[in-house]
């Protein structure tokens, strides 16, 4: 048995991994329910898929091809950036929103969630920031 | 420019997934260099004649001026 793509065995195995914990937690707790078995169904089957994929050389293959296809990487970097956008733009309207409604309702959670959203918006533009540095110099 | 393959069997002999040549072919996507150069060999023509460079240059030449 030759693995052929470590990342993805390691990724069913963890995958696979988790389901069992999962089973065994709800054994000695006794709690089944559907939510629980379709979880744990559907990461059976992904763990599974991975594990076979990263064995077989032929599947290997194809997903190198993928992922090295260069049109699916402009696709998936003009897909983080939108997402990125996106992310900021909800963070920035999120201390807006929040800390109007906390002003005018006097609620200071809804103030400390706008706080927290100021956090992640200024901790995203450091990154933003950063991450272009280090690509101006490598370009 | 017919070489009588598929665009999967074309796709295996560039390195590239079947979708990018049919992105390709349907001017929805431009390719690399290296890809263009590589397509190129596989039909036996230049990366010019593959890629309409002359005529896709003189249109571009000529929006150039009615702007």
């Amino acid at each position: 048995m030759k693995i052929y793509n470590k990342k993805k065995f390691v990724f069913g195995i963890v995958w696979l991994s988790m389901m069992a914990f999962m089973v065994i937690m709800d054994v000695v707790k006794h709690e089944f329910d559907v939510n629980g078995v379709v979880t744990v169904l559907v990461g059976c089957l992904l763990g599974v898929d991975s594990l076979a994929r990263s064995l077989s050389r032929k599947l290997t293959a194809e997903d190198r091809l993928e992922e090295q296809d260069e049109r699916n990487q402009l696709i998936e970097l003009k897909t983080k950036r939108r997402a990125f956008q996106i992310m900021q733009g909800m963070q920035l309207a999120g201390v807006l929103i929040f800390i109007a409604m906390g002003s005018l309702y006097d609620e200071t959670h809804l103030t400390a969630m706008g706080a927290g959203c100021a956090l992640l918006f200024t901790l995203s533009l450091g990154v933003s920031f950063f991450t272009e540095i280090y690509y101006e110099r490598k370009n | 420019m017919a070489a009588e393959m598929t665009q999967q069997q074309l796709a295996d002999r560039v390195r590239v997934s079947a979708r990018t040549i049919i992105s390709i072919e349907k001017e929805q996507y431009s390719p690399s260099l290296m890809l263009a150069y590589r397509m190129a060999e596989v039909f036996g023509v230049s990366v010019e004649e593959l890629c309409c460079l002359k005529e896709n240059r003189e249109l571009e030449d000529l929006r150039y001026e009615n702007l």
